[in-house]
């Protein structure tokens, strides 16, 4: 299918963050992130497919916290993906994204290594679901089990259901349509979720906005994913 | 042997040191054959009391270390390491490096050696190419405990199976699957050719389990010419490729590091700076291995002191190149690196891995340079012993720092985070250790650690000869 | 070669033993007919023998050429039997494939080789040979094929040449 094409890209507007984490936790619900405890957090094993950073500015009388949300930038030249000897990731030319297949993962870490982002995470062990967490699995998608290498992939589920639904109804598929559970989640709309290639979509358009950056380009991987520079203003420019 | 009556008779000449050295080196004091098939036999079936002591120990250690603490890991999962987010690889893929480096001397001292026509090497090639070959099994078997899921780690090799799915051949541990199986054949296959003739003598001695071993090894060997020309074809092709195999695994290994985006570890010069010091660990534990062998098989007519201070020689010679290549990886970083490499090199030298940096800049170039320039140290075996064992020391730090060390530091500071090898990590690292002894000890038990027909062969064609007042010793080889 | 007879003759020293080869050769028994069998390479300029031809070269050459064909099946076929895109380089990267040719060619070298040296000289063989175990400590044998009217002048060439033993072999299990 030719007209099949889409670019996925999300916007941040590091403007709007407030740090308050809640796509953190619907990122965890969605996706069957396990929560890894205290314990594994504090030796820098947490799973977040989507984590706030934090970085403190200022000196100490006014000191100033920022956040930066950072999930898998979906880069274009992705690094990750070469490096894998299983094709375990991959580049979905469809779809623009950079798409994890668990099955095929023999857990060399690889592409932890040399994504620049690190926003790659293994399973150090097996998923735990604490009660009641358990019960409230996404039939949508695996639950990964221990030894792999698990990212974000945009709610790719999420992405398929609402293009298959609107062929089913013969509709023509609206990508506005799609948000994946950080973006539905975020209450403060920092984030902005769509399709790159229609040059109105909200995210196109933010994505051209003047105070749009990426991160670490000069290494060159192209990402699809934009930050909206913090600015003075809580205008958005777009 | 009359040349050398010969000039043994000469009255009133005083041989100088150098003469003795090179009479020594080239075992220009020659017994007859049967005498040192004897010899050679006899050491390899010295297995008294201690030897099986030290077995058992080995062997404990290997199955507890090693293969425990590894089926605990596959059990439970990788996160009984001390691994981490940034840290994603570890002291296992130091230690596969390191094992690498290790198996470099066998080709080292046997085909570059060959191939150059160093005399001395005859006595001493089989015991460095059997290093080769068991550092190697140790080394290709980090790769699997390395990985996340071992079980599944064949999917690696390249065959038609029901998911349609060939591997990625644009990555570099694919490269490096493909250097390994080749270096691990090839060095294999190099260590077996010149050892059938060694293995027909030992079938012809020997009965027994031994003797029924050795008769099916020794493929059905008689020593007719053509047996030989063949064979010695096979060993020429055979030496003047495992050289280049050689360099293609260390260099692959370097850039499994040197193709990443990881700032550190993204350098051009990786590649011949891995290979050097690979060269350079494994001439040293060929010492190690060949004083510990001397003095625990008997082999003190085969390996001589003069041996083992011609390695040593080229232990200093790759110890001024190794310190090169390390000045130039470490200047480049210092003077032009970014932030971030900055932080690195902070880390290394007044940071946390300062201890680790210290003594591997301690072991590896103060060491050595301050006494292998001495002609009495190369010569004394305890001496050497330590040394060598300090150098390897000091180049598995070199390797734990490259590994470790460049992780913990990346482009977002968010990410920056530590690592210290856990508990069952240790355990494994020394299990490994333990594995790659107990092979090497079963090996040397099991097949002749002195490849007897090539030193007979070199005894027959040197000899001494009379230029003005000296006696020069004469080298040729069995051509023409 | 069923009517003709053995004699196999040991020498301690390689002098005798190669002025024995020449006087067997002056009794008519050509080069083909006389193995020399020695725990040493002895070369055949030492032995005074002409120089054999190996197929052994051949073999390796064309076994790294089934390298090079076996490599451009694995790195420039197989990646189109099953397209997977990877960030930012091309199906077949040209760089990586010459490393893996490399590596392709070396690996088959390296086995074709070995497979010649054992198929030129049929190893493994647990057959029945000539042989004399005191060859491994040293000794040279040489071994005559020649018709039954010959077998004394031949063992006369041995004792004449101070060989340590002459006999009429029979194979043996090694």
């Amino acid at each position: 299918m030719a007209e099949d094409k889409y670019r996925w890209g999300m916007v941040v507007d590091l403007d709007l963050c407030t740090g308050c984490q809640a796509c953190v936790v619907a990122c965890h619900a969605e996706n069957n992130v396990p929560t890894v405890g205290e314990v594994e957090t504090a030796r820098r094993r947490s799973m977040h497919w989507i984590r706030i950073e934090r970085y403190w500015h200022g000196a100490d009388d006014e000191l100033r916290a920022e956040f930066m949300p950072l999930l898998c930038q979906h880069c274009q030249n992705a690094p990750c993906e070469p490096v894998c000897p299983m094709y375990a990731t991959y580049h979905d030319p469809n779809n623009q994204l950079n798409i994890q297949v668990y099955n095929r993962c023999a857990g060399i870490r690889y592409c932890g290594v040399n994504c620049p982002y690190k926003v790659r995470h293994f399973n150090w062990f097996d998923p735990y679901f604490p009660e009641p967490l358990n019960e409230q699995l996404n039939p949508d998608v695996t639950v990964r089990r221990r030894g792999i290498m698990e990212k974000c992939m945009f709610c790719i589920q999420r992405i398929r259901r609402a293009r298959d639904e609107a062929r089913a109804r013969g509709e023509p598929f609206n990508t506005e349509e799609v948000k994946p559970a950080c973006v539905q989640t975020c209450p403060t709309d920092a984030l902005v979720f769509g399709n790159l290639l229609e040059p109105e979509s909200e995210v196109a358009r933010l994505a051209r906005s003047p105070r749009a950056f990426v991160l670490l380009e000069d290494l060159g991987t192209e990402p699809s994913l934009f930050y909206l520079k913090r600015g003075e203003s809580y205008v958005r420019t777009g | 042997m009359s040349v050398l009556d010969r000039a043994e008779s000469r009255p009133g000449v005083a041989r100088t040191r150098a003469e003795e050295e090179h009479r020594k080196t080239l075992l220009l004091d020659p017994r007859p054959q049967e005498e040192l098939n004897t010899m050679v036999l006899e050491a390899m079936q010295r297995t008294g009391r201690e030897y099986w002591v030290v077995v058992g120990v080995l062997a404990v250690l290997a199955l507890g270390g090693f293969l425990g603490a590894w089926l605990y890991m596959i059990l439970t999962g990788v996160g009984v390491t001390g691994l981490s987010r940034p840290n994603y690889w570890g002291i296992f893929i130091a230690s596969f490096i390191f094992w690498i480096g290790i198996s470099h001397a066998g080709t080292f001292i046997s085909a570059i050696l060959r191939i150059f026509g160093a005399e001395y090497r005859r006595p001493i090639t089989r015991a460095a190419e059997m290093m080769t070959t068991t550092s190697l099994l140790v080394a290709a078997s980090f790769l699997g405990i390395h990985v996340g899921r071992v079980w599944v780690s064949y999917w690696i090799v390249p065959y038609p199976n029901q998911r349609g799915l060939w591997p990625n051949y644009h990555s570099p541990f694919l490269w490096d699957e493909m250097a390994i199986i080749t270096y691990l054949v090839g060095s294999t296959l190099y260590l077996y050719l010149p050892l059938i003739p060694d293995l027909a003598m030992a079938r012809d001695r020997l009965a027994g389990w031994r003797g029924k071993l050795y008769r099916a090894m020794a493929l059905g060997w008689t020593g007719t010419e053509s047996q030989w020309h063949h064979l010695n074809l096979a060993i020429k092709v055979f030496s003047v490729v495992i050289i280049p195999v050689m360099f293609s695994v260390h260099t692959i290994v370097s850039w499994d590091l040197a193709m990443t985006k990881a700032i550190g570890w993204r350098s051009s010069i990786f590649a011949p700076y891995f290979i050097v010091g690979a060269v350079y660990s494994g001439l040293s534990a060929a010492i190690t291995v060949l004083i510990i062998a001397r003095s625990s098989m008997k082999l003190h007519y085969f390996i001589r002191e003069e041996h083992i201070n011609a390695l040593a020689r080229l232990v200093l010679i790759f110890s001024f190149t190794w310190t090169y290549f390390f000045f130039a990886d470490f200047l480049t970083e210092w003077y032009g690196g970014d932030a971030a490499g900055h932080t690195l090199i902070t880390l290394q030298t007044v940071g946390q891995m300062a201890p680790f940096w210290w003594t591997m800049l301690f072991f590896n170039i103060v060491v050595p340079w301050l006494t292998l320039w001495n002609g009495r140290i190369r010569r004394s075996p305890i001496a050497l012993l330590l040394i060598t064992i300090g150098i390897n020391i000091g180049m598995y730090l070199e390797r734990y720092i490259i590994v470790t060390g460049f992780l913990r530091r990346n482009h977002t500071p968010f990410n920056w985070g530590d690592y210290a090898p856990s508990v069952v990590e240790i355990a494994i690292i020394g299990g490994s250790l333990c594995t790659f002894l107990l092979l090497y000890a079963l090996l040397s038990r099991l097949v002749p650690l002195i490849p007897v027909w090539e030193v007979r062969e070199g005894q027959l064609t040197h000899g001494l000869r009379r230029v003005g007042r000296a006696t020069v010793p004469t080298v040729a080889e069995l051509e023409e | 070669m069923a009517d003709q007879a053995v004699v196999m003759g040991s020498f301690t020293d390689i002098e005798p033993s190669v002025d024995a080869l020449d006087d067997l050769r002056a009794l008519g028994i050509p080069d083909a007919d006389i193995t020399v069998m020695s725990s040493l390479p002895y070369s055949p300029g030492v032995l005074g023998r002409p120089h054999p031809k190996s197929r052994l070269p051949m073999i390796s050459l064309v076994s790294a050429v089934v390298g090079l064909v076996a490599g451009l099946f694995f790195t420039a076929i197989t990646p189109y039997l099953y397209i997977v895109r990877v960030g930012g380089q091309p199906i077949v990267p040209v760089p990586p494939t010459l490393l893996l040719l490399y590596e392709f060619i070396m690996l088959l070298l390296i086995v074709g080789t070995f497979g010649g040296f054992l198929f030129l000289n049929h190893f493994p063989s647990d057959k029945p040979q000539y042989y004399d175990p005191k060859l491994s400590d040293g000794r040279i044998g040489i071994l005559v094929h020649c018709a039954p009217e010959k077998v004394t002048e031949a063992m006369a060439v041995f004792q004449t040449h101070g060989a340590e033993d002459v006999h009429e072999p029979e194979r043996r299990e090694l």
